[in-house]
């Protein structure tokens, strides 16, 4: 029989580098799951995309056991990425800070596609490139 | 104590995207987000340091200019979860005689297993986890009286005890970490066992060459570390490795390989790996 869900912790933490404190900490705490097994088995299968921010759904069941799944990078992770620069625009209006092309934008979206709750590229695409446009990076064709 | 500032940004809507708002925490500090979907909604957490205050009024007005429909804040105080793991640590038997229990409650009478009694802290094992049982299980087989041990990466302190209690005659530790080397101070104590320990990244000089070497880490640092190991580990010696998962256990095994050792043998445990290098005998 399946075990009964008690609740789901949905995280965004930085690759290989979890530990105890917040928001790992109070999360898991609360939810009275193993806190450094967590963080020891998350490190471990994440330690060769440090640098990434990546996001972790966590499944509590009722005797406490529970499971977990990592998704690809975040959306503004990867476009980062793809545009080759470091961070976004504070101004995205007014202040570009990058380029994407529209077969870079399809990349992405063929990453990110199932984590976005779409098979559809081009609707996974219109996604990113508003995430890419509130960063300040110009959708080129 | 510590506390730091729970900040809770919801939206009227659940956005296709939350990386956007994600961002804004993590230029604020925050180490991490929390989604939350009813209603939608994301957290983080600052620490209530000497900017604490500006950084968060920043922190607001760029959530709420992202569209964020209220923001809410919340002290918490860094024990509250660093303490409510402890009720679920129970008493529980590990390898084939060891009983594990922790230190705030009465100890179980068992006259069949060796008692060790531990208070983690923040630190790594309780014995609750397949790499430690598996690295107990390893140690039982390998560590006997006169025995001289050395742990790399101790944490809480649970296998250098373990070790002791099997009969070795000198064991030694190393933990980078300095909370958990402070945990591991105190449950040698609480065990009464006598370990010299060294809050460290490297090998110290003072450890001997050692009948077995443990360390319970994770790959890419066994990977690392393993060539010098192989300056500790005596002849004939053994390293046990844990803490791998089995897709990295040929890159573990290329690296003891290389550093001179041979891969006895390996066993698995609810996803992790854990084995044993012998260094061969000079001929």
């Amino acid at each position: 029989m399946a075990k009964k869900v008690l609740s789901m912790i949905k995280l965004n933490i930085p690759a290989g580098k979890a530990n105890p404190a917040p928001p790992i900490g109070p999360a898991l705490g609360q939810a009275g799951i193993n806190m450094m097994e967590f963080i020891k088995k998350f490190n471990e299968m994440t330690m060769d995309q440090m640098g990434s921010t990546l996001p972790v759904a966590i499944t509590v069941y009722e005797d406490r056991s529970y499971s977990f799944v990592v998704k690809q990078p975040i959306a503004s992770d990867l476009i980062r990425k793809a545009a080759g620069i470091e961070k976004g625009s504070g101004n995205p209006l007014k202040e570009k800070v990058g380029k994407l092309t529209k077969s870079q934008l399809r990349d992405v979206a063929q990453k990110k596609m199932a984590d976005l709750n779409t098979d559809d590229v081009e609707q996974a695409m219109r996604v990113l490139a508003g995430t890419a446009r509130s960063m300040g990076v110009e959708i080129v064709d | 104590m510590a506390n730091w500032i729970c900040v809770k940004a919801e939206f009227e809507s659940e956005p296709s995207d939350w990386s956007i708002v994600h961002e804004v925490f993590a230029e604020h500090g925050c180490g991490g987000t929390i989604e939350c979907s009813d209603p939608p909604g994301l957290s983080a957490y600052v620490y209530e340091g000497a900017d604490a205050e500006t950084n968060i009024a920043k922190l607001c007005d760029e959530l709420i200019g992202l569209g964020a429909t209220s923001v809410s804040l919340e002290t918490v105080e860094e024990e509250d979860w660093a303490e409510s793991w402890k009720q679920f640590f129970k008493p529980r038997e590990i390898g084939d005689g060891f009983i594990v229990a922790p230190s705030w409650e009465e100890p179980p009478k068992s006259e069949a297993r060796t008692l060790i009694v531990l208070d983690p802290g923040q630190a790594f094992g309780t014995g609750d986890h397949a790499t430690t049982r598996l690295c107990i299980e390893l140690l039982e087989e390998e560590v006997g009286p006169g025995a001289i041990v050395c742990d790399i990466g101790t944490g809480s302190g649970i296998l250098a005890i373990a070790a002791k209690k099997l009969g070795a005659d000198e064991v030694y530790a190393t933990e980078i970490e300095e909370a958990a080397f402070e945990s591991a101070q105190r449950n040698f104590e609480r065990n009464d066992v006598e370990v010299a320990i060294w809050n460290t990244s490297t090998i110290p000089e003072e450890v001997p060459e050692c009948d077995v070497v443990v360390s319970n880490l994770v790959s890419a640092i066994i990977v690392k570390i393993a060539l010098a190991l192989s300056e500790i580990v005596d002849e004939g010696g053994v390293w046990i490795f844990s803490g791998v998962i089995p897709d990295n256990l040929p890159d573990v095994q290329r690296a003891g390989e290389k550093a001179g050792f041979v891969l006895h043998s390996w066993k698995v445990d609810e996803g992790w790996a854990a084995g044993k290098f012998v260094k061969p005998e000079a001929i």
